[in-house]
Parts: structure tokens; sequence; C-alpha cells
């Protein structure tokens, strides 16, 4: 099928509107879904603002404890886990008050083998 | 007992592959030797372009017939006929794609957008082609010659076999070979377009991502663009169905295959049937030529169009944006975004551009669809 360059400059301008009409009301309803998400998310603490205003306040007042570091933990581990923590609860509790009180080692894990074999019989089918 | 043996050796020779080779099947054998070098020794996208090179490689040799009616990749050639293998390989692109970059920031739809400027682009150029002797590209030719600058080469594939199966081969492997170029292609003009002080820009970090909003996401875009562009169902419905296994967190198993052991599979039927349509009649010609012309220059406008939309956005945000991320418009994931990183980490070593730029790359991957969509609507079969 040939056609004119008339009708070659109409696809292309109708193709790329319609790209970015539907992109745009793809923006819209993103952003609507985010805002109805946060808002989602904050109703049920609209009742509780005053207590969670009162153990960050506290936490403020006391006097702060020194963390507690196991031996042989450098201090590039601590500040990287210090780190790590922080990301994490901005993303999973932005607005809360915490801080780290101790950082050890965990237990030995198990064995990377039978770890795996007790994942494969216990997977719910 | 001696004229049996000379006749029936002269017809083994007769009927050999050697007797019967032609120039063509030379030519087109040794540039399937080539494209494997390109697969195998500088990781032009080998996934794909292995495949494709060995389907080429075993469809030019003479007497095979693996190609011919009856013949193994004649079978495996109908998922392509059909519409099948591109929406599959989609799926498992979906399964893997994280578009929580894009959901932080819808405005990167915008960049996504911008850089399908580049599929229209060498749509009209391969139109204008037709005034050179020898080249003649009918308007449906033109667009599958256009979708390269989807760079993307699922929407490619299929776009071309409903528009154009006769270029499926040229198409496929030109738009494959430029998307394992775009680290060359993107940064001349990254830098040439953007200033000093525009890729030095550090973004602000992006939002936290709920999970529902993930699982939202899928079924929202599926329904906006199946109601706006039907003929996207295929492309854009089965892209999300993979993000949606993966992202709803209750079909793991099925999440792992559509990743893993069916894309895989696809990968290799798709692959090795779209290089046996590389016949020489059809791959040796002017239109070849043209064909690879057109997808440099799909190329380039689609990160034209996603650089200068980023600087328009950059200016309106009062310099919030950083430009070099609209190159990653195209849909090239996740290479595109890399590029970005790359180019913004030249100017400023702390500047981490990445998980902004794969906002625009996985929108990209939506708006080729779209775009493909719109061609097929426009000017595919009735």
């Amino acid at each position: 099928m040939n056609i004119s360059w008339i009708e070659a400059f109409g696809i292309m301008i109708s193709g790329l509107l319609i790209v970015f009409v539907g992109l745009i009301i793809l923006i819209v309803m993103v952003v609507l879904m985010g805002k109805f998400f946060k808002t989602a998310k904050k109703t049920p603490k609209q009742s509780d603002p005053p207590k969670a205003a009162t153990p960050a306040t506290s936490a403020k007042s006391a006097p702060a404890r020194p963390m507690q570091v196991q031996n042989g933990v450098e201090e590039e581990t601590v500040a990287v886990i210090s780190a790590a923590v922080a990301c994490m609860m901005q993303a999973s509790a932005p607005h809360s008050a915490y801080a780290i009180t101790g950082i050890k080692r965990g237990k030995e894990p198990r064995p990377v083998w039978g770890f795996a074999g007790m994942q494969q019989n216990t997977r719910p089918f | 007992m001696i004229s049996f043996l000379s006749d029936t050796i002269g017809q083994l020779v007769v009927d050999s592959g050697l007797y019967n080779m032609t120039l063509p099947n030379a030519i087109m054998i040794s540039i399937s030797f080539v494209l494997i070098y390109l697969a195998v020794a500088k990781g032009f996208e080998p996934l794909l372009l292995l495949p494709i090179a060995f389907g080429m490689f075993l469809s030019n040799l003479p007497m095979g017939g693996i190609f011919d009616e009856g013949g193994l990749i004649y079978y495996l050639y109908m998922g392509v006929k059909m519409g099948i293998y591109p929406p599959l390989i989609f799926m498992g692109v979906g399964a893997m794609a994280d578009f929580g970059p894009l959901i932080a920031n819808p405005k990167s739809f915008l960049l996504g957008a911008a850089a399908q400027l580049g599929i229209f682009v060498a749509f009209l150029g391969a139109l204008a082609l037709n005034a050179i002797p020898g080249i003649t590209f009918t308007a449906q030719q033109a667009a599958s010659i256009g979708i390269i600058g989807g760079a993307d080469g699922p929407t490619a594939i299929y776009t071309t076999s409903i528009l154009a199966p006769e270029l499926l081969s040229s198409i496929a492997i030109a738009a494959y070979s430029y998307m394992a170029l775009v680290p060359i292609i993107q940064p001349p003009i990254m830098k040439a377009l953007t200033t000093d002080r525009e890729r030095k820009i550090v973004m602000e970090q992006l939002r936290p991502v709920s999970k529902t909003e993930r699982v939202i996401f899928p079924i929202l875009v599926t329904l906006i663009c199946a109601l706006m562009v039907p003929a996207t169902v295929p492309l854009v419905g089965m892209l999300m169905l993979g993000n949606l296994l993966k992202e709803s967190g209750v079909t793991e198993r099925l999440n792992k295959t559509a990743q893993n052991e069916l894309m895989n599979i696809v990968t290799i039927f798709l692959g090795i049937s779209v290089g046996a349509t590389a016949r020489a009649e059809t791959f040796l010609t002017g239109q070849t030529l043209g064909i690879v012309l057109m997808g440099l220059a799909a190329f380039a406008f689609g990160t034209v169009g996603g650089v200068l939309f980023g600087k328009v956005m950059c200016r309106t945000s009062g310099y919030k944006v950083n430009p070099l991320i609209g190159s990653a418009g195209v849909s090239a994931v996740p290479m595109a975004a890399r590029v970005s990183q790359k180019v913004g980490q030249e100017y400023n070593p702390t500047n981490f551009l990445l998980m902004h730029a794969l906002g625009p790359n996985v929108a990209g991957v939506i708006g080729s669809a779209v775009a493909a969509g719109v061609l097929i609507a426009t000017l595919g079969p009735k």
C-alpha cells in the first residue's frame, strides 16, 4: 500500500499524539493511585498523633545510651549497618524515631545446602 | 555393477549441497558467520543474535530444506507468523521488569513517549528513500523499519510479522545489532544536546512504592492501553501479565518459569525462525541497506527526542530533572539506563542516575508497544 506524504505526516502526528495522550492518562492515573494509597495509609494514624509525639519527645528528652558494639565488629561495618537501617526505616516508617542500641553477630546460619534442602521439601505445592 | 556404482555416486554428487551451492548462498553463509562472530566474540545481544545467525546459516545451506514446507523451521516459524512468540517473550520481560521507579516518578512516562520520535522519523525516512532507484518501500514496510526505533526486539518482530513479513530477517538483525550498539550510538548525541550544568544535575531520591501500587499498576496500564488502542493488547497485556506474576508474590513458580524456562525456549524458537527467513533473494537487496541506514536514524532520533524532552522537563522543573535520563526512553532495558548512568557519572562521579533512568527506560517499552499498536491499527490488515 502506497500513501501520500500528507497521509504519512498524518500517521506520524496522530501516532505521536496517541502515544503521548495514552501515557499522560497513565501518569494521571498513577499519580491519583499514589495519592490515594498515601491518604489511606495516613488515615488510621490520624487518631494517634498525640501518642506518636510522646515517644519521640521522650526519646529526645532521655539521655542517649551509647551503642553497644560486639568485639571484632569493625567501624566500617557499623557505619554500613547504620546506613542500611536508616534507609530501611526511611522507606518503611519515615516519621518514626529510633535508635540503634547495639550491633552483634547473629547465630551461625544453617549450612547453605541444608537450607536449600529444607526449602525444597517444605515449599507449599 | 560399475555403471550402477558410478550412477549412484554421480546422483549423490548432483544432490549434494556443495554441487548446488550458488554465490548468493555462499554470501549469506558468510554473513551468518560474521553475525555469529559478533554474538560470540563481541557479545552483541548473543541470546537472540546467535540463534538468528545460526538460523540464517541453516536456511542458506543448499538442498537442506529446513525452511521449506515440511521442514523443521517451517513449523517453528508458525509461532512468528501467528504472532505467538513475541508476546510470550514480552511476558518474560514483564516478569523481569521493575516498574517501581516509573510508579515513583510517573513523569518518566513522558520521556518514554518522546523517545518514540525515532519510530516515526524513520517511518518518514524510509518513505523518502523511495526516491532512490532500486529502493521501494510500501507504507507497511516503512512502518516496520520505523519500529526499529522502539529499540525493542519483540515489538519489532511482532509488528513486522504483521505489516511486512518479507522484511522480518533484515529488520530483526538490524534491531538487535543496533540495540547492542546503544552504548556507542547514544553518548555522542547525549553530550551534544546537553550542557555541562544539565549533565551534573543530581535528582531527588525516589519515593518508596508500596506492594499494592505495584500490583495495581499492570492491571491499570493494560486497561488504559487496551481501551485506547486495542491492537496493543497482545504486547502490553502479556508484558503486564508477566509483571503481575512477579509483583503479586503468590505465583512464584509461574514467575520463575516466565523469566527463565519459557523465555529461553521461545527465544530459541523465535531466533532460529527469524534467522531462517534471511534468504539471499530477500536479504541481498538495496532494501536491506535502506533498512540498516534507517535503523540507525531511528535509534538516533529516538535518543534526540528523549533528551530534548528531558531538557524541557529540566527547565520547567527548575533544574530538578537531569536530561540525560531522557535517552533511556528508548526501550533497550536496562542498557539505555546504564548509558545514562555512565555518561552522568563522567561529569559528576557522585551522581547515581540509574534508578531515575529506569523509569523512562521501562516507560519506553510501554510507549513502543503503544506506537506499534497505532501503526498496526492504521496500516495493518483490516
